[in-house]
């Protein structure tokens, strides 16, 4: 795309791009005159008398609209689930090592910097109701740690650490754990989240969907670094 | 400070658009990304911007990373054959070099050199990753594999060496060169021989009475015999090759392009000037 | 400042779509579609904040606090957009075992022609 020479259908492109903006900045202007109002004030009087959740945020994806994190559980499942397919189909490069990079100074650093990575996403994952965070940044987070654990020792010894054949299997009895706390939750006519027994629930329930999203994205990981460089 | 940011969102998208190598785009996405997230964190959204670094910054860079590492070479199979391509303390040089490098220049990609030995070539040819081959390579030298021949850089000759004192025992050559055009060979009495190296011992030993091999190579092979053998050794041509390079039959833009530099230097009188170099 | 800043975001969608439209390589418009996601999700949070909006989390002080909901909304998105992109890298590299180039109008041929040689 160069910008001397445009061509018609570029012009084209670029016109009705130009007109769709300039609709959204127009709305955006004129709602403005009417008043953008705040949408979450209902959920803060709600929330203000649950001592248990202090961060708000996690008060509405977690306790009332708790359907987006469960169908976004899935689609991440189901992401996960194409690889994993894929990866079964597929054989490995020819020419492919186990190790990413070799050097001594990485070996070092990163066996020692991996725990405190693993620890910072386990600490955001459970704490999600305290403070910003939540289960996916920490899931995401401690797969990230075990990936540069992977740079030190090879992506294949992993498997051992982690006991990835264990959990491969587990992974789906955690979905159906945090399952069992919303119907819990919608059915029982108490109210499950307040009081000593609320934060043992909330805490179960952040720490399983770390593991999942943990589980899931050192999959994705592994399935990158077994086939890196085919694109 | 917010604006300071949005402005350097609106900079870093219109960088990645007009790149020309993948990975420098990826990085600058990253950068887009942490940027973001820094402009969630000074609204007041410490849990947007948590989830958008750790996802957005690590995660996505690292499967782009992982998944393009391969992309931004050009991979060049080679045997070492000194003036043409050769390690010289670690740095590679050569006549093929200096070309090959010109036309990464141009494509803005980097260029990866493996060398191999001659028994490796055919099946590098078949791996996907191989995109030009180089080393002194002639038309003869591999005949139909599935390989587009460029347009020749330098001219040289088949050369035959003899030893007049040896009778009744084969002429050899390396395995796979198309010897049926060359008249002065009985074609029953080739030998075959996997490198130039057990081509040179056979030779030495008596177990050949000469072979037939290019100009290039002959050179290097004449370094090996033995004072009292070169007394005796008689070299005469046989006909002429042209030194081309060899990319695999799909890869036709590839072909093309290397067809364009070698004309563009024969024209403007570079590709005398790096022989020149090289070979006087 | 709101219209401002949410103004300046919907400007890099904008950016997004065009070089989603416009480019031939398949993993350069894969990046653009990332551009637009990232840009989209900053705008849903910044129609409703100001700069200096203390963070939604309880005794955070008597000042003005960020709305959680859109905050909350978008969390989902985040994650929804990178589940997406793994799987297009997935179909990048079946693609490119299966043509040998990353450029769409050339895997549009080949695609065609595909189809015309397995249903005469």
């Amino acid at each position: 795309m160069n910008i001397n020479r445009l061509s018609l259908k570029e012009i084209y492109v670029l016109a009705i791009v130009v007109i769709f903006l300039l609709l959204i900045i127009y709305a955006i202007f004129s709602q403005q005159q009417t008043g953008l109002q705040r949408v979450g004030g209902l959920y803060l009087k709600k929330l203000g008398a649950n001592p248990n959740i202090r961060n708000y945020v996690y008060g509405i994806y977690g306790m009332y609209r708790f359907y987006d994190t469960l169908f976004e559980l899935l689609i991440f499942s189901t992401a996960v689930l194409g690889i994993t397919i894929f990866s079964d189909l597929e054989e490995s490069r020819e020419s492919s090592s186990s190790e990413l990079i070799e050097s001594h100074v990485v070996d070092a650093s990163a066996s020692f910097l991996y725990p405190i990575i693993f620890l910072l996403g386990l600490y955001l994952a459970y704490s999600a109701h305290l403070g910003p965070g939540g289960g996916f940044a920490g899931g995401v987070i401690a797969g990230t740690g075990v990936l540069l654990l992977a740079i030190a020792i090879g992506a294949d010894r992993i498997g051992q650490l982690f006991y990835e054949q264990f959990m491969k299997k587990v992974e789906y009895l955690i979905l159906l754990l945090v399952l069992a706390i919303v119907l819990c939750s919608a059915v029982l006519p108490i109210d499950i989240y307040t009081g000593n027994r609320g934060t043992a629930v909330i805490i179960i329930a952040n720490l399983s969907m770390g593991a999942k999203v943990f589980i899931g994205s050192w999959t994705i990981l592994h399935f990158f670094v077994k086939h890196r460089g085919e694109i | 400070m917010i604006l300071f940011f949005l402005f350097l969102l609106l900079v870093l998208a219109g960088a990645v658009l007009i790149q020309k190598r993948l990975l420098n785009a990826v990085i600058l996405l990253g950068v887009f990304s942490l940027t973001s997230s820094m402009i969630y964190f000074l609204v007041g959204a410490p849990d947007v911007a948590v989830t958008e670094g750790a996802i957005g910054v690590a995660f996505v860079t690292f499967i782009y990373v992982l998944a393009l590492s391969d992309q931004g070479k050009l991979h060049v199979v080679t045997e070492e054959i000194p003036p043409f391509f050769y390690q010289d303390k670690g740095r590679i040089q050569g006549i093929e070099y200096e070309i090959l490098q010109q036309l990464a220049d141009q494509l803005s990609l980097d260029l990866e050199v493996e060398f191999v030995k001659h028994s490796d070539l055919p099946s590098q040819i078949s791996s996907r990753r191989t995109e030009i081959i180089a080393g002194a390579f002639y038309k003869e030298y591999l005949p139909a594999s599935g390989l587009n021949i460029t347009l020749p850089f330098h001219q040289a000759s088949l050369a035959k060496i003899v030893d007049t004192q040896i009778e009744n025992a084969p002429i050899g050559t390396l395995t796979d060169l198309d010897v049926t055009d060359i008249k002065e060979i009985d074609a029953e009495r080739i030998s075959r021989f996997n490198a130039l190296e057990d081509l040179m011992s056979a030779y030495n030993k008596e177990k050949i009475s000469g072979f037939i091999s290019d100009s290039a190579r002959m050179s290097i092979a004449l370094n090996q015999i033995t004072t009292q053998k070169r007394k005796t050794s008689e070299i005469s041509q046989v006909s002429d090759i042209n030194y081309t390079f060899a990319i695999p039959s799909s890869e036709v833009e590839l072909t093309d392009k290397l067809n364009e530099l070698l004309e563009n230097l024969t024209k403007t009188g570079q590709l005398e000037k790096i022989l020149d170099r090289y070979l006087r | 400042m709101t219209l401002f800043t949410s103004t300046i975001s919907i400007l890099v969608v904008g950016l997004g779509i065009i070089g989603l439209i416009l480019k031939k390589n398949v993993l350069m418009k894969l990046l653009s579609l990332n551009i637009v996601n990232t840009s989209t999700i900053l705008f849903f949070v910044l129609i409703v904040s100001e700069q200096g909006d203390r963070a939604p989390i309880g005794s955070s002080g008597l000042a003005r606090m960020a709305d959680p909901l859109p905050q909350a909304l978008v969390l989902t998105s985040i994650v929804i957009n990178f589940g997406v992109l793994a799987l297009s890298l997935l179909f990048t590299m079946v693609l490119v075992k299966r043509y040998h180039t990353l450029d769409i109008d050339k895997i549009e041929t080949s695609v065609k022609r595909d189809y015309k040689e397995e249903s005469p």
